[in-house]
């Protein structure tokens, strides 16, 4: 599959001001990542690992220290390709406009113009639900209103590349359920979606892969479900087995839960039916993405 | 060219209220002058050349702080990832900058029309003037913000002063009739209500090249720069 996104070696040193003395402060180092059309890729990692440097770069908001990436084809920076690409700021910072005017405004800026611009603006605030708003200034809206009109400029192109900066991080839950069932939709549709979140449990319901970037490097890249599923550990689900046959089982409404290094898994099958019990399920053990992340960005994990 | 006048449409409505202050203060202090029975031709020249001065100065303290503004509040990071080049926001913060000095000059002139009526002074130049303080101001406006591109608002605007300041320093030296601040600001300070006095048009037209020259060179710069504000 095509990539629409591509970092090549990118390495991002800014000047941090200690006292009278400016320190480099790396922000990236050598990082590459390919995401592909089509796939809604979560970019995780802890605060000041490096996601916005990386988001910024390739906007062309901020210029690499070396190497370089492109965007739907086309190298970072091409403002013409810019207006097939939909970007949400981490802090949305609006102008003091009715919401409908300033969408409006911002796909004007992409070179929309009369009936079709009206539409769009009118369809995109209804699917965020601001057309009871859109004739308020959106520079006096609460956080979470002004993230969803930040939400609504973004889109406004129907763009073929959405990049967003913690898009949900202000929503309240209905909100945040709202604009997951946005993104899988444009998933539907053949969009790609690149996802900086701190929202793990969002990003393990929607995300197809997930980076995980730490200091600046990208520790780990991988499909959602091979990162959770555990290859080596086997979760089995019984019935009619006492708990205390096998070490740290759980019962839950008259299903025992327990899990097994994947060697042991028949041996543990075979005591159950001796047992007189009945299995329910066997799949492979899962982490949480919250297990993982803290894993990969403590010290020690990073360091493998 | 659109997005320019978008850019520049929406940076004057976000300096509505200065506007507003403006129109209020230039008509405001012609009332208090204008209507007072005593008012000389003296008094007239005197407002004019002052409310002149402002028309000139606002365009720079409100372009050496645009870019830096637009910085610190992120807004520029929605406009900026729209198909817009670094040079079409510049020049949409030069032609806003330069849009208040317009709507300064054409002010400062129609209120300086009816102070030369009170006095029976012919106001027929002032349409003139008018030209005059807009290409001032678009010359000023583009020095602040090329300034703007590498430097702080204070130390763009100081600097745009000194520019222009070194300009009238070189008066008199050879080749010096290329840069037009000299010219203008004779013209606009010197300014009398008589029929002999002529605008300088080639300054003018110098004026609206030199913009033209320090809006490309302020691209040059901002092309290189990082927008967003500050490292995570």
């Amino acid at each position: 599959m095509a990539a629409v996104l591509e970092f090549e070696g990118i390495t991002k040193h800014y000047r941090r001001r200690v006292g009278l003395r400016p320190e480099p402060l790396v922000a990236l180092e050598d990082f590459s990542l390919a995401v592909e059309r089509g796939e809604i890729f979560g970019f995780l990692g802890p605060n000041g690992a490096g996601k916005t440097t990386a988001i910024h770069i390739a906007m062309g908001f901020t210029r690499p220290t070396r190497g370089a990436g492109r965007m739907l084809g086309r190298a970072f920076g091409h403002a013409p390709t810019r207006a097939r690409v939909g970007f949400l700021a981490e802090n949305v910072a609006l102008y003091h406009r009715p919401a409908r005017k300033l969408v409006a405004f911002y796909g004007a800026l992409n070179g929309m113009r009369g009936r079709f611009l009206r539409e769009r603006v009118r369809q995109v605030l209804e699917e965020l639900e601001l057309t009871a708003d859109a004739g308020r200034n959106a520079g006096r809206f609460s956080r979470g209103m002004q993230q969803r009109v930040g939400l609504a400029q973004a889109l406004v192109n129907d763009p073929e590349l959405l990049m967003l900066d913690e898009p949900t991080s202000a929503l309240d839950p209905l909100g945040r359920v709202a604009v997951r069932e946005l993104l899988l939709k444009a998933r539907e549709r053949g969009k790609t979606v690149f996802l900086s979140s701190h929202l793990l449990s969002e990003v393990e319901l929607i995300c197809d892969r997930v980076g995980i970037l730490h200091r600046g490097r990208l520790v780990r890249v991988a499909k959602t479900g091979d990162l959770l599923e555990r290859h080596d550990q086997s979760e089995l689900a019984v019935r009619n087995v006492a708990p205390a046959m096998f070490p740290g089982a759980e019962a839950r409404d008259g299903v025992v839960q327990f899990t097994v290094p994947r060697a042991a898994q028949r041996a543990a099958i075979e005591r159950v039916w001796a047992a007189g019990g009945e299995i329910v399920a066997v799949n492979p053990a899962r982490r949480s993405l919250e297990e993982i992340f803290v894993e990969m960005t403590s010290e020690s994990g990073s360091n493998q | 060219m659109r997005p320019v006048v978008l850019i520049a449409g929406n940076f004057l409505r976000e300096q509505r209220w200065f506007v507003l202050v403006l129109l209020v203060w230039v008509f405001g202090s012609a009332a208090l002058f204008g209507l007072d029975e005593r008012l000389s031709r003296d008094d007239a020249l005197f407002f004019l050349r002052q409310q002149a001065a402002y028309a000139v100065a606002l365009p720079v303290l409100i372009a050496a702080g645009a870019i830096h503004q637009e910085r610190r509040s992120r807004r520029i990071l929605a406009v900026l990832s729209k198909a817009v080049e670094r040079g079409q926001y510049l020049a949409g913060l030069l032609l806003g900058s330069a849009s208040l000095g317009v709507i300064a000059a054409v002010s400062v002139c129609i209120a300086g029309w009816w102070m030369a009526a009170r006095v029976h002074w012919p106001g027929a130049h002032l349409p003139a003037y008018a030209l005059l303080l807009m290409a001032a101001a678009a010359l000023v406006a583009s020095l602040a913000i090329f300034f703007s591109t590498f430097l702080h608002p204070l130390l763009a605007a100081s600097a745009t002063v000194i520019a222009v300041a070194a300009q009238l320093g070189l008066e008199g030296a050879s080749g010096v009739e290329a840069l037009p601040a000299t010219a203008l600001v004779h013209a606009l300070f010197g300014f009398q209500f008589q029929p002999e006095w002529h605008a300088p048009s080639t300054a003018a037209g110098l004026a609206l090249g030199e913009a033209l020259l320090l809006w490309l060179a302020a691209t040059a710069v901002f092309e290189r720069r990082d927008v967003a504000m500050a490292a995570e």
